[in-house]
């Protein structure tokens, strides 16, 4: 399913002549850029297939642009740019993370699981490398996170299944897997009802069969606290050895850092609990 | 003539001719070290206070101080400034009633500036006016509307009235007024709704779309839908859920009713006459 062996994974660079083009298509998303004398055009829309999710990542040589595609845009560049390429990053934003069934973890537990994301694509000419524009793969849904309406932070939506088995994860090319530890600290049981996920923090690595992943993600809450610190681990997690880093954070984080991470709606509301 | 410019002529001695200099000197001074405070400040407030409070600032302390540099130039040229002073104090009177309203826009001005309800680039409704803001001076707010047409507001109107800032929070809810056939299922009618909102990656997923039945008016069912999105999103959120209300209505039969009327001729009256015509019969004319 993934690119041809020859030519490398979808997003190492590839020399593009005059009149020739490139075209990804990377699950839901069809991209295609093409190089005319002195500009760059990219053109991309959804692939229209009905099964959004399938697992498909393909960069293949095109001569024309496709007729019917949901955007058009032209790029000003210099003759000298000739190669381009098509880099795995994060959302811009948090991501919400919605288990599709409410996790509780009670006092001094911990849980480890595994959320994938949806990645952008970065599209740059070069060489010097210029970025040209950002894609989403699947525009997800926008969404609010914090206590009140006049305060908070907008993220994307991300609905998750939260599995702690790996194997039992769909691998998909288009999407970036981050295994995420949430410790609680607390006296009282914590319910993870919405899960905030400062993606911009996290770098996206390539791992064997050219999937990707992101540093692991470390979640301790403390007694009576919606927010928690969060700490990023410092390279690919274990389960993706030999790992190479694709593209850096959008955001730097050093040391420690406090998110508000939990929905303070169900902030100790357990089964059975009395707080 | 020739008196008056023989008197001059005495006057003008060297004496007077030195006091002369140094009160422009005076003057020129004044200039200098007001623009001079005048930078410092706007550079020290620049990043405690807001644009608008910085600029006002910046305002009084350079003709503050030009102010003072002209008293003691006034008095250098042997004015008697209490004479003065109190000359001032009368015309103030005066001026003050014969500009009541600019004074009333300036302590409004103030309290606004200070009360800051807006800033410099926000969407404000006023009455029927809506716009961003492009300056907030002493006297007036100035408003560029939607239609590109510059509207000056007097601050007067704004502590007075009420003021809707649209862009002070982040999200905003979006209401659409639907109206249904009787015959619907209000039931079926939420499900679509609710499905059309998750599926628009405008609307945000929390705060969930409110949902008010808000009542049986003359023709249609009465809802209201209200779904939250990003405040920059908010006129495209609008017009893609309406678009697509609308579609979905259609294919799934949900008749979206407009007014009308039923003719009852009461019980004991015969039925209205109808008569069928035909383009080939034209109707005959009223006797």
């Amino acid at each position: 399913m993934t690119s041809k062996p020859d030519s490398g994974p979808w997003w190492s660079e590839r020399e593009v002549a005059i009149g020739r083009g490139l075209r990804w298509t990377l699950g839901p998303l069809d991209l295609a850029v093409s190089r005319l004398e002195h500009e760059w055009q990219i053109a991309y829309g959804g692939t229209g297939d009905s099964d959004a999710d399938r697992d498909v990542a393909l960069a293949e040589p095109i001569s024309e642009l496709p007729e019917r595609a949901e955007v058009l845009e032209r790029y000003a560049a210099g003759g000298q740019r000739s190669v381009v390429r098509c880099l795995p990053a994060l959302a811009d934003r948090s991501v919400v993370v919605r288990p599709r069934v409410p996790i509780f973890i009670p006092p001094g537990e911990r849980i480890r699981f595994f959320v994938s994301s949806p990645i952008w694509l970065e599209i740059e000419v070069g060489i010097p490398w210029q970025a040209l524009r950002e894609v989403a793969v699947k525009r997800q849904s926008d969404t609010w996170f914090g206590s009140a309406t006049g305060d908070g932070e907008l993220a994307y939506t991300l609905r998750t299944h939260a599995r702690v088995d790996l194997g039992e994860i769909p691998l998909r090319h288009h999407r970036a897997i981050t295994p995420v530890t949430i410790e609680n600290e607390g006296e009282d049981t914590l319910a993870i009802d919405r899960l905030n996920l400062p993606v911009p923090f996290l770098s996206v690595y390539a791992a064997g069969g050219d999937y990707l992943w992101t540093q692991d993600v470390t979640m301790l809450r403390r007694e009576g606290q919606t927010m928690a610190s969060f700490e990023i681990g410092e390279e690919a997690p274990r389960e993706a050895p030999g790992a190479e880093r694709l593209t850096a954070p959008r955001r730097t984080a050093e040391g420690l850092q406090i998110v508000r991470a939990f929905a303070n709606l169900l902030q100790g509301l357990a089964p059975g609990g009395d707080g | 003539m020739s008196e008056l410019w023989e008197g001059l002529r005495q006057r003008l001695t060297p004496d007077t001719l030195v006091t002369a200099l140094q009160a422009a000197l005076l003057l020129v001074a004044g200039m200098v070290v007001a623009r001079l405070l005048g930078r410092a400040v706007a550079r020290l407030t620049a990043s405690r206070l807001e644009r608008q409070q910085s600029i006002l600032f910046r305002r009084a302390v350079v003709y503050g101080t030009f102010l003072l540099f002209l008293l003691a130039a006034l008095h250098q040229l042997g004015f008697n400034l209490g004479v003065l002073l109190g000359a001032a104090g009368v015309a103030s009177v005066a001026i003050g009633f014969a500009a009541q309203t600019s004074a009333s826009n300036l302590i409004s001005g103030l309290f606004l500036i200070g009360e800051r309800p807006f800033a410099i680039g926000d969407v404000i409704a006023v009455g029927g006016t809506t716009g961003e803001v492009l300056a907030i001076d002493l006297l007036s707010l100035k408003l560029r509307t939607f239609d590109n047409v510059f509207v000056r507001i007097p601050n007067e109107t704004l502590i007075k009235t009420e003021v809707r800032n649209l862009t002070r929070f982040p999200i905003r809810r979006v209401d659409l007024a639907i109206g249904v056939a009787y015959k619907e299922d209000v039931a079926r009618v939420r499900a679509i709704l609710d499905e059309l909102a998750d599926a628009n990656p405008l609307c945000l997923d929390e705060p969930k779309p409110q949902f008010f039945f808000q009542g049986f008016g003359d023709s249609a069912l009465l809802i209201q839908y209200s779904p939250w999105t990003a405040r920059e999103n908010y006129l495209e959120a609008k017009n893609s859920l309406q678009l697509e209300i609308k579609r979905r209505f259609d294919a799934e039969g949900i008749e979206i009713p407009f007014p009308h009327v039923s003719l009852y001729a009461g019980s004991e009256t015969a039925p209205l006459p109808v008569r069928v015509v035909t383009a080939a019969e034209p109707p005959a004319p009223e006797a």
